[in-house]
């Protein structure tokens, strides 16, 4: 049994690390950048300190939220690209770098060419503005974002075409015609190099511990989930917020457990009779109904001054100085229209599972003989058979607290309570703040693969002949 | 004597129709794929059912079928005529007209009935007007043409999302359950190989091959399956190359001892892992990441809901497998993929069934729920659960509450009872 419980416990790592690749990996796509703001700034009529700052305050925010370092230990690209992509400034800008790249073969040729674009654009930003300059700098201005967005050569030829133009054209802007020369030079080198196999060729390189995925999981251990892209850190997003769930969660689930005990011994015992067909029935349309359906209506009959006020309308009750064992007992009038919703729905599923294991058990020889012996039927039931039907019941148990977070998602935003459910679903709202998603999402990760640990474990003390092969 | 045995089969129904005859035969259950049927009815039909132009008119002595044109321009894109052009189809004068049961598209603003009007009632605001059956919301939406175009969305996410889940589940769960750990010889060489495949897989078939993809899944459909099938080709000729390999590599002796593959274990950790996913958390980050649309919210929970129906058939699988049927179907010299597919799962699905039965229920829900949060479907597609949302702090407005809540209520009680109604087909004795 020891080596059992030892072999499950070193199992729950490896899984808990492909849980946290997999999530990560969702992390890693997730396409708002909070940076980017900065740089739609440079579309007005902007100087080059302002643009500097705003390139400044990119970077900041790119370091706040290591996007500046490598996703991962270590990254796959092809001979063609450049693995240190992730420094360029500008989502669209890395883009078009990256197909540039791909068309050409050789990053040495496209970052030849992006360092003079970037010279080009330094010193249209470093020119004073006046009232010659104006025009043909705006204009040179919105070439130079064409380039940072076009990928296609014919495009971009027609792009640098027009500088040229320009350029020659206009005196005011003469100087910078070396700058366009060697733009044009490097952009026709470019055209030039078709090294497509280049792209075929995987390069593998090791990007050391200073990685996202690294700092992300490191984080973790020590409680420090990193910043929120809404200000401040992810943890002072979490304060209160796991109470009022964990509490209302945990009060459900023994109220489901306690009822479903005793409703699914009931019925077993009545089996084919009417309480059996009235438990089974009245479950069964509950389990049907839509919880924040469910929520709605009794909020809306029963804390709602035109009709039935005998509960408040929304939150747990606002004393903060209650600790959290006392809260559910001063305060419990908030608790039970939220608690009903919470537990209704596990009740079905239940019922009819300690129903089912216990109409197995009432079968069993052990019973007949207890009843031989004279024992009372309810005494045989809850003495003698409750405690081997228990066994399948306790599986359960490791999945319905993981379910009933979700399930706070929608109730919580109904009754206004302030818990995990409703700042998640404040998170995903709008521009989406994934470090406090992808953290909640990791850590009811975590708490599941926990509860299921501890429910295999349990399975074992209560039942010492399964075997970890054997685990269904 | 093999006419006798072919006579005994022939008179011998098989298990399934043992079972559907037992599910038949209860009135009930009747009722209940009469009710399905008609909800597939209104899931095909819907447009026709509930539309902003009529199904049929005549228009200036010229005869058309706007219905039926919608969907032409849909495949053909072909113009639609003059008269039409402004897609205001109810201030138009008809000769003669036919009208949808619900004359009005899901989502239409009809701007003069905003603001929740009772079902029956509302003000006359074009020529062509009709009553809205079940009332108005918030915007001046037709509850009516909400509620069927809403059973449209959650009958096909119910059944598209268990059908991804029941396809991925029956595929590794039958593996799993019928090689088990020891079932699979395969040699060390031939493993390693396949795995260091995996990496060249994902750089030839997936990453360089990336902005094609992308260009032609923004050109259309066809162009992406196109592209998709030839990363499949890769793919398939990289994990080739690996077992072509390993084949040479097996005839130096030692090399080619054969080991069994703990195939079992290793979907039962894929397992564990995938069924750690929070599914609702997770259908909310994935369309936050990638876009507000139905067929994300169907994958995910497809590709996230086939832990259990894997569980189940494994557990089935595992039994059958030491049945003595299907030894006998290996003394004849069937293939083992015969055997699995002709003789192991089909006897396997009938708990499997039952489990997809209450997954599309649940599916449905976590749509309604989805909705309800306004995540997972465009602005302009109206369900269940966005009609219910109205009617938050609104219970005045009895119709945006009671149709959908009762339309969600009955849709998930339908296909649980299916679910128990096959249960009870199958153990006649467990009440």
């Amino acid at each position: 049994m020891l080596a059992y419980i030892i072999r499950r416990i070193w199992l729950f790592f490896p899984t808990l690390i492909v849980i946290s690749l997999a999530i990560f990996w969702l992390y890693v796509n997730a396409p708002y950048d909070p940076a980017e703001d900065e740089l739609k700034q440079e579309e007005g009529e902007v100087t080059f300190m302002d643009r500097v700052g705003y390139e400044r305050e990119y970077d900041r925010i790119r370091r706040k939220f290591d996007l500046d370092i490598p996703s991962f230990y270590i990254s796959l690209n092809s001979l063609s690209e450049t693995d240190t992509l992730y420094k360029i400034r500008g989502k669209k800008y890395r883009q078009t770098l990256s197909r540039l790249s791909y068309r050409c073969g050789d990053w040495t040729r496209v970052a030849e060419y992006k360092s003079n674009l970037e010279a080009l654009e330094g010193d249209l930003y470093r020119m004073s503005v006046d009232s010659l300059t104006r025009k043909p700098l705006a204009l040179l201005k919105d070439h130079v974002r064409d380039l940072k967005k076009y990928h296609d050569y014919e495009n971009l030829s027609a792009v640098i075409g027009k500088i040229e133009e320009r350029v020659t054209l206009d005196s005011a802007v003469m100087g910078l015609t070396p700058r366009h020369e060697s733009l044009s030079t490097s952009f026709e080198n470019m055209r030039s190099t078709g090294a497509w196999w280049n792209n075929y060729i995987p390069k593998l390189t090791w990007n050391g511990r200073n990685n996202r995925y690294h700092n992300w999981m490191g984080g973790f251990i020590f409680f420090d989930f990193g910043d929120s892209y809404r200000g401040g850190t992810v943890n002072s997003y979490f304060k209160g917020k796991f109470q009022p769930t964990l509490t209302l969660s945990l009060i459900s689930l023994v109220i489901t457990f306690v009822l479903s005990i005793f409703l699914g011994v009931i019925s077993a015992m009545y089996k084919g009779r009417w309480p059996d067909y009235m438990i089974s029935g009245i479950l069964f349309v509950l389990y049907s109904l839509p919880s924040f359906w469910v929520a709605i209506v009794l909020v809306f009959y029963f804390a709602n001054p035109n009709y039935l006020h005998w509960f408040p309308t929304y939150g747990l009750g606002d004393d903060y100085n209650l600790s959290w064992w006392q809260a559910p007992f001063l305060n419990w009038n908030h608790y039970i229209l939220p608690l009903i919703c919470w537990t209704y729905g596990g009740l079905a599923i239940l019922t009819r599972q300690v129903r089912r294991s216990m109409v197995q058990t009432l079968n069993q020889d052990f019973i007949r003989t207890a009843k031989a012996k004279g024992l009372s039927v309810w005494r045989v039931a809850f003495k003698h058979a409750l405690r081997n039907s228990l066994i399948p019941i306790i599986t359960i148990f490791g999945s319905a607290l993981p379910l009933l977070i979700a399930g706070s998602i929608v109730l919580e935003e109904i009754f206004t309570i302030g818990g995990m459910g409703q700042l998640l679903y404040r998170s995903v709202a709008g521009n989406p703040d994934f470090p406090v998603v992808f953290t909640i999402i990791m850590l009811m990760a975590f708490v599941t693969m926990l509860s299921y640990l501890i429910v295999d474990l349990l399975y074992v003390w209560a039942d010492p002949r399964v075997k970890l092969t054997k685990k269904q | 004597m093999m006419g006798d045995a072919k006579d005994i089969l022939a008179e011998s129904p098989s298990l399934s129709k043992i079972i559907f005859r037992r599910f038949w035969s209860k009135w009930y259950n009747k009722l209940l794929l009469g009710l399905l049927s008609i909800m597939v009815f209104i899931t095909i039909f819907a447009d026709f059912l509930a539309n902003n132009r009529p199904l049929y008119c005549v228009h200036q002595g010229e005869t058309h079928f706007p219905v039926y044109l919608e969907y032409k321009q849909w495949i053909f894109d072909t113009p639609r005529p003059d008269a039409f052009l402004n897609d205001d189809w109810k201030s138009v004068d008809y000769e003669k007209a036919i009208w949808p049961l619900v004359a009005y598209k899901s989502g239409e603003l009809d701007i003069d009935n905003m603001g929740f009007v009772a079902p029956g009632k509302g003000k006359k605001s074009s020529d062509n007007w009709k009553p809205h059956l079940l009332g108005t919301d918030r915007k001046g939406r037709d509850v009516a043409s909400g509620m069927i175009h809403g059973t449209r969305v959650a009958l096909l996410i119910g059944l598209i999302a268990m059908f991804i889940a029941f396809i991925i589940g029956v595929l590794l769960g039958s593996m799993a359950g019928y090689y088990g750990d020891n079932g699979i010889h395969v040699s060390r060489v031939r493993v390693i190989l396949n795995v260091i495949a995996i990496p060249w897989v994902y750089f030839w078939a997936y990453y360089v091959r990336r902005f094609a993809l992308a260009d032609a899944a923004a050109n259309g459909p066809f162009f992406f399956l196109g592209e998709l099938f030839i990363s499949l080709v890769i793919l398939f000729l990289v994990f080739g190359v690996a077992h072509l390999l390993a084949s040479i590599i097996e005839r130096i002796p030692r090399l080619g001892n054969k080991k069994p593959f703990p195939l079992d274990s290793l979907i039962m950790r894929g397992i564990e892992v995938v069924s750690t996913m929070p599914t609702i958390v997770l259908v909310l980050a994935v369309v936050s990441i990638v876009s507000q649309s139905l067929f994300w919210v169907m994958a995910t929970i497809g590709l996230v809901g086939w832990t259990g129906i894997a569980r189940l058939i494994r557990g089935e699988l595992m039994r059958i497998r030491e049945l003595g049927y299907i030894e006998a179907s290996r003394a004849l010299g069937f293939s083992e993929i015969r055997i699995m597919w002709r003789h192991a799962i089909p006897n396997a699905l009938g708990p499997v069934l039952i489990h997809t039965a209450f997954g599309i229920a649940a599916a449905v829900l976590i749509e309604a729920f989805l909705s309800f949060l306004g995540i997972g479907s465009s602005a302009d597609m109206m369900t269940w659960g966005k009609l219910l949302k109205q009617a938050k702090g609104e219970m005045e407005a009895w119709w945006v509450a009671l149709f959908p809540g009762g339309a969600i209520f009955v849709t998930v009680t339908l296909f649980n009872l299916i679910g128990q109604g096959i249960m009870s087909a199958m153990n006649p004795d467990e009440g």
